[in-house]
């Protein structure tokens, strides 16, 4: 069988999907090689050059320096994810078997903060929580931006099984809650819990706007050090940041590019 | 031993709606009975609350002697087949079939026996390890029926599920559950809005209608003598016709308006609804029948012809063996099968 040359329209998609490809990682990759190189190799004049001897250097002064406040995003990061745990997977499995008047109204309410500005919902945490301080007032905020989502996952997964005819059957077969819970929930839930948690994972990890705007700690998150880093030092300082940050969201964003490929092989097998 | 299951005066109310209205039953142990019923006729409800799923306003259910009422679904050792299945998609059919078991602290090496025992029982053995989504519906509806019978239920109670598959799928599926339960000897309760699977299946028959018993009995008394037009009109075919019946020089006689038909004496006097299922009206001769009809439209269902007839304004229904194929338009005589005729008192009308 010879093979056909593709349709003009094809090449023509793959040659736009090329460009555009090229359009977003051009900026990716001239931050990793700005991290290594001297900016002079890319052809930009910077104050303040380490020089050609200390192509690690930079990665080296960043971890001194932020050392703490890439140690605080991951803390914040991991207990956002945690904590998210904990309420989202209760409270979304309330909404969808115990169904009170009203609880549909509330489920779309929780996705309100989603729809606020960060300068808004700063002050509004500020004002809701005049107690809380420092890592303890940015997790707060980052539980609310990422909360709805995680709630929202649960709650369609249950959906679409129809949790409370399985949640049935097994009754009829002679399961207890706990055995319910245990080899009927938690299973159902168990996809969009991993993918809920690793989407939570990299919000959280890059979130700027309310943790910059909480934090009157000295030690922050460490998308705020990229921001000093661009404002303050060497672009071969602040590009060894954008790569240490990109390094940490990197698994977790593989990870639900993977997921994601499952799900909809799923879908195609079961069509 | 059969469960003799019971149940006593249940009640279920939706609001104002009054879903089952205090349903009485006794089941015959060891056989099937089959509640049927259109749909919103209470009879899914009826079932759940059997099952345990739906708690009674009022009302009992016993198993054996003892009062299960209370008794959540779990601990009532019933097997239930969903309409749907609601088979675990997480699990292989094996584990599926190995549900009831595993809640029960059963080892897994004998588990993994009695699972696939059932397997075997429905003719599934092979596909064990398959998972839910690789099954097609009917194989589906085994795995639903062997993850019920894999632990041994008192008594197995199945809610429409034949509905969700193709005609002549049921009617194999049907033949297969009707030896697979006499084999196993279990008290089973059988829900369906399909009259013909609930004649083809029962033991005994139970008609519901807007929350009532209409009627109970074995499908060939209920079909031969229904108690009301509604089972009359709801199982199988039938003309409802209305009439009078009198005295008339020594002869009791029932008018229908198109006909005179002689009755055997002891019938009463007065208004009343006769029954006449398409089968037993014959066409005849014009001259030899008891009325003349004109054909106004014929289907053609391989063994036997549907007509329908009109006579003197009324419109009827009649079989005809397949080989005579009158035309449309045809004026043909029809004779009654007098001794299938069924009088059901006039006020059923107002129902």
């Amino acid at each position: 069988m010879s093979r056909r040359r593709p349709e003009p329209e094809l090449r023509l998609a793959a040659a736009v999907s090329l460009v555009l490809a090229a359009f977003v990682l051009a900026p990716i990759a001239i931050v990793v090689l700005g991290s290594v190189l001297p900016s002079t190799a890319l052809g930009l004049a910077s104050e303040a050059e380490p020089g050609w001897g200390s192509q690690l250097g930079a990665f080296r002064y960043l971890i001194q320096h932020y050392g703490l406040w890439l140690a605080m995003s991951g803390r914040i990061a991991l207990l956002a994810v945690l904590i998210g745990l904990a309420i989202a997977a209760p409270a979304g499995y309330a909404f969808v078997r115990h169904p009170f008047p009203g609880s549909r109204i509330l489920e779309e309410l929780v996705l309100l903060p989603l729809s606020l500005p960060g300068i808004a919902l700063s002050v509004a945490l500020l004002a809701a929580y005049p107690d809380l301080r420092g890592s303890a007032l940015v997790l707060a905020g980052h539980l609310l931006y990422t909360l709805p989502f995680f709630v929202r996952s649960v709650t369609s997964a249950l959906r679409t099984r129809d949790i409370a005819e399985l949640e049935a059957a097994a009754r009829t077969l002679g399961a207890s809650f706990g055995q319910r819970l245990r080899w009927i929930v938690l299973p159902t839930l168990q996809p969009a819990l991993v993918l809920g948690a690793l989407i939570v994972f990299t919000v959280s990890w890059g979130e700027f706007n309310v943790s910059y705007l909480l934090n009157s700690g000295p030690t922050q998150t460490f998308p705020a050090a990229l921001y000093n880093t661009y404002a303050n030092e060497s672009f071969q300082r602040s590009s060894a940041a954008t790569v240490i940050f990109l390094a940490g969201a990197a698994p977790a964003l593989l990870a639900i590019q993977w997921l994601g490929g499952l799900g909809s092989g799923d879908a195609e097998r079961s069509a | 031993m059969s469960a003799r299951l019971e149940i006593d005066r249940l009640c279920k109310r939706y609001g104002a709606v009054a879903a089952v209205e205090s349903l009485s039953h006794r089941f015959a142990p060891g056989k099937l009975t089959v509640i049927v019923g259109p749909s919103g006729s209470g009879k899914t409800t009826a079932l759940s609350m059997i099952a345990g799923l739906v708690a009674p306003d009022t009302g009992r259910v016993t198993c054996d002697g003892e009062d299960i009422t209370q008794r959540p679904a779990e601990r009532r050792d019933f097997g239930v087949v969903f309409q749907s299945y609601a088979l675990f998609p997480h699990m292989s059919v094996r584990e599926n079939a190995e549900f009831g078991l595993r809640v029960r602290g059963v080892p897994a090496a004998a588990r993994r026996q009695r699972a696939n025992a059932a397997l075997e029982r429905v003719r599934i053995g092979a596909l064990a390890e398959r998972r839910i989504d690789q099954l097609s519906g009917g194989e589906q509806q085994r795995v639903a029926l062997a993850r019920a019978l894999a632990y041994e239920p008192r008594v197995l109670l199945l809610d429409e599920p034949l509905s969700a598959l193709d005609a002549q799928l049921r009617e194999q599926l049907r033949v297969e559950l009707l030896a697979l339960l006499e084999a196993l000897g279990l008290t089973a309760v059988y829900v369906t809005h399909d009259q013909v699977e609930a004649m083809a299946l029962a033991h005994e028959l139970i008609v519901m209608n807007a929350g009532r018993i209409e009627q109970r009995g074995a499908p060939q008394h209920v079909y031969a003598e229904p108690a009301n037009r509604f089972v009359a009109g709801f199982l199988g075919s039938a003309n409802l016709l209305d009439g009078v019946c009198s005295e008339r020089g020594g002869r009791r006689v029932l008018a229908l308006g198109f006909a005179q038909l002689e009755l055997p004496n002891g019938a009463p006097s007065g208004s009343c609804c006769a029954v006449l299922r398409p089968e037993d009206l014959e066409i005849v001769e014009t001259s030899s029948g008891h009325f003349a009809a004109v054909v106004e439209a014929t289907s053609f269902l391989g063994d036997r012809v549907r007509l329908q007839l009109e006579a003197a304004g009324t419109r009827l229904l009649a079989d005809a063996p397949s080989r005579v194929l009158p035309v449309r338009g045809e004026r043909v005589g029809v004779r009654v099968r007098m001794s299938r005729l069924r009088l059901l008192p006039a006020e059923e009308k107002a129902r």
